[in-house]
């Protein structure tokens, strides 16, 4: 499988801002059904928010889910790939650190997508049709 | 790509509460296990799954209700599961067609043997592979 994680990544992503409150971020997140939300500050990528980020400080956590901001659960920095990166480094990575989703930027360190564990599954069937 | 089956990747144990269990006991369980779903089970019968996604949905639409929520008033109904025998491939289609991070793994007797994740089948990747 030589896939890279431009043919498979999420194009489609949803930006918050650091200030934004962390309901409002949720309610976004279900909206559009996308499972994370990146976190803008002074026009750059702060953090991404993940609906366990959510849980942990929201709900297992003590923060209030109504007055925190999407800065005070937000995981960061988010870790990245180059776009021509193999989907097993990609996996290899996810292994290694412990997350389900990484960037993806180009050659110019532009941010081009998300890959995420979805992704990935969902492209392995693909390869028997 | 080599055939292997749910069982080689799946984790156990299998974490279960009754439908009548409050949702924030649920979340308890969870933290203090470190685990991303537990089975409802209602008079002893699996009859549901709770995720990690279920409980911020959860607490979000039930706002001040949250506390009084209970496992049957939040629980993804009917469980999506696939036999011991089937292969990793097999379980990543399932979980493509029904949109699903998680499936439960039965035995020849519909009983509950293990959950298999997303997460599993991505950090064993090299085991689907390794003969191509």
């Amino acid at each position: 499988m030589d896939a890279t994680v431009k043919q498979i990544m999420t194009t489609e992503l949803l930006w918050v801002d650091y200030h934004d409150k962390v309901i409002a971020v949720a309610a976004k997140m279900y909206e559009r059904n996308i499972g994370s939300a990146l976190v803008k500050k002074a026009g750059e990528c702060e953090g991404i928010i993940t609906e366990r980020d959510i849980l942990r400080h929201c709900v297992m956590g003590s923060l209030n889910i109504f007055n925190s901001k999407a800065g005070n659960i937000m995981s960061s920095p988010v870790l990245s790939v180059n776009e021509g990166t193999s989907v097993i480094e990609a996996c290899h990575i996810m292994r290694e650190k412990k997350i389900k989703k990484l960037l993806v930027m180009d050659n110019k360190d532009a941010i081009k997508g998300i890959v995420t564990m979805t992704d990935i599954v969902n492209y392995l069937p693909t390869l028997y049709e | 790509m080599k055939y292997v089956p749910v069982t080689a990747i799946m984790h156990e144990p299998v974490f279960y509460a009754d439908v009548e269990e409050y949702v924030t006991q649920i979340v308890e369980l969870m933290k203090t296990e470190g685990i991303g779903s537990i089975i409802v089970l209602d008079k002893g019968i699996p009859k549901g799954i709770i995720t990690e996604r279920d409980i911020v949905k959860s607490c979000i639409m039930g706002k001040s209700n949250f506390i009084s929520l209970k496992a049957k008033d939040i629980r993804s109904y009917p469980i999506v599961g696939i036999t011991e025998e089937q292969s990793i491939i097999a379980a990543a289609k399932l979980m493509k067609e029904k949109c699903i991070k998680k499936l439960v793994v039965w035995n020849g007797k519909r009983e509950v043997i293990g959950i298999i994740t997303q997460t599993d089948i991505t950090y064993n990747i090299d085991l689907i592979f390794q003969t191509s």
